[in-house]
């Protein structure tokens, strides 16, 4: 039957950044959908929250307060998952984000942050990951991109490069990690949160109007395109980029606008 | 309960293609996932086996022979739809037709066959549909394109022009009827092994060397992208193409030898047939 292939019954999941937004909808999203959920990011009272959420959908759940830029959290992150489920089946790297600033604006420091916030993360966890995936033969990876990693990604230049790179090493690990390991990447658009409300907010409704489907997304929006590609509904798709933004191409008009809210 | 927005509950789909195939597969999970199955295609015979699976599983079906090609059976497809069922929440365009070729030898006439039942049948169809869909206040398109029109594809001009048409007039048609609360997506497909092309696949096996996953597709693979497309779960995509290909990235070749065991299987193809290669042809 069709629909059981959606499901994500007892399998193992570790979402990165859950403390909010994209991240904690997706926690919460795969527990619904009948995961275990090791919720991550840095700030314990955050995913303890999303912790909480999860095992309210009557899954267990295990919050490791981890910064995904550093290879021996990472590590101990994932050794702490094991000795908890014994296994590890989905991976979702959704730990990201940046400050607004235009690239010319950006020091080396800054630059060579949004990459390890953004890009050099993803590699660290998945390396942690995938080598207990290939002795199971079997897992998901799913990242969270961004649509900034397509377009101009004016005020947000070096987190669209670092995007932009988790793209590519998105379809490369495809290729290096079949055929028992699945990597796909969601690209999300204009999806409002506690972590970017004080730049979106105020052009809301310049993004609406953007948007063919008119409504700014929700972490449900993200949440359920990773439970397509977590789950066997996906099986024969891998390396693969699935943009979840409302049909919305580049606006540049509201890239501006933002520039001008932060004074940049 | 979030599984919930995958369902299809009393929807009511046309598919297109339906008798054999991708579309036959696209049809019994549309109807697993809950919808009402309206089977469109040439030919009545695998269209009536189509329907039995979809009453089997205790959801209606109704079987209208139709060519995508023409206008008139397009109206006479939708008005039966209407006039039997009410409503139209969920078209897929799925009936296409195509054979490997050298470009050089394309007979008098072909290329414009195929670009007319691949991309003026999805446009046709699908304005035919979304008049319906706007009255409804809202609906869902799905065009079935090819990893050919992604990428492009040696010895298939014709048809991979018409699949990268199709990509476009997905993107065309999602900004332009957004507005009337209608999505348009669409799902490129690669090598999928059905009925039609198994006996294609088996002198082609080295093309599963240009795929991450070294396995053919199966018609249930593109289904459940059609099941995430077609329901509330995908509530905010729209415009999208869907690679479903077990990760591949570029075309096969076709070489000669290929072609002129096509040739010697399947015959050269007839300007009104399909050369019996069908649709869905692979990448």
């Amino acid at each position: 039957m069709i629909l059981d292939r959606f499901s994500l019954k007892d399998k193992v999941a570790i979402v990165t950044g859950a403390g909010r937004g994209i991240g904690q909808g997706i926690a919460v999203a795969f527990g619904e959908a009948g995961a275990d959920v090791v919720c991550t990011s840095r700030t314990a009272e955050q995913i303890e929250a999303t912790a909480a959420q999860v095992r309210h959908t009557g899954r267990k759940a295990l919050a490791v307060a981890c910064d995904v830029r550093d290879n021996d959290q990472v590590e101990n992150m994932v050794r702490q998952a094991m000795q908890e489920f014994g296994h590890i089946d989905i991976l979702v790297n959704n730990a990201g984000g940046g400050l607004f600033r235009t690239v010319m604006g950006a020091s080396q420091r800054s630059f060579e942050s949004d990459l390890r916030t953004n890009l050099t993360s993803v590699f660290l966890c998945i390396k942690a990951v995938a080598p207990i995936m290939q002795k199971q033969k079997s897992g998901s990876i799913v990242n969270i991109s961004s649509r900034e990693s397509q377009i101009p990604a004016l005020g947000m230049g070096a987190y669209g490069a670092a995007k932009a790179g988790v793209n590519s090493i998105t379809k490369t690990l495809a290729w290096e990690l079949a055929p028992y390991i699945r990597v796909n990447s969601i690209l999300p658009g204009s999806v409002l949160t506690p972590t970017n409300i004080d730049y979106l907010g105020p052009v809301k409704d310049m993004l609406i109007a953007a948007t063919p489907v008119k409504r700014t997304g929700m972490p449900e929006d993200i949440a359920l395109a990773a439970i397509y590609l977590a789950s066997s509904a996906s099986e024969w798709v891998t390396g693969k980029l699935l943009e979840v933004d409302g049909g919305m191409e580049f606006a540049y008009n509201i890239h501006q606008q933002m520039g001008k809210a932060e004074g940049k | 309960m979030i599984l919930d927005r995958f369902s299809l509950k009393d929807k009511v789909a046309i598919v297109t293609g339906a008798g054999t195939g991708i579309g036959h597969g696209i049809s019994i999970g549309l109807a697993e996932a809950g919808a009402h199955i309206v089977c469109a295609a040439r030919t009545a015979a695998p269209l009536e086996a189509t329907a039995e699976k979809v009453r089997a599983l205790g959801r209606m079906a109704l079987v209208v022979p139709t060519d995508v090609a023409r206008s008139q059976a397009i109206d006479n497809l939708v008005a039966k739809t209407m006039r039997e069922l009410g409503r139209i929440d969920i078209l897929v365009n799925n009936a296409a037709i195509g054979t490997p070729m050298r470009s050089l030898d394309v007979p008098e006439g072909y290329w414009e066959e195929v670009i007319h039942t691949c991309l003026t049948g999805v446009f046709l169809c699908s304005r035919v549909v979304a008049r319906v869909m706007r009255e409804q206040a809202g609906g869902n398109i799905i065009n079935i394109s090819s990893g050919a029109g992604v990428t492009g594809a040696s010895k298939q001009a014709a048809y991979s022009s018409a699949k990268a048409g199709v990509i476009t007039l997905t993107r065309s048609l999602a900004w332009e009827w957004a507005s009337y609360n209608i999505r348009v997506n669409c799902i490129a497909p690669g090598a999928v092994l059905h009925e039609r092309t198994k006996d294609f696949f088996s002198i082609v096996p080295q093309w599963l060397d240009f795929q991450a996953i070294k396995r053919w597709g199966t018609p249930e693979d593109i289904a459940a992208a059609c099941v995430y497309l077609a329901s509330d779960a995908s509530e905010w995509v729209t415009g999208q193409t869907f690679n479903i290909d077990g990760g591949s990235h570029t075309p096969a070749e076709v070489d000669d030898r290929v072609i002129d065991a096509i040739m010697a299987t399947f015959g050269s193809p007839q300007p009104s047939g399909d050369g019996g290669m069908g649709g869905a042809q692979s990448k």
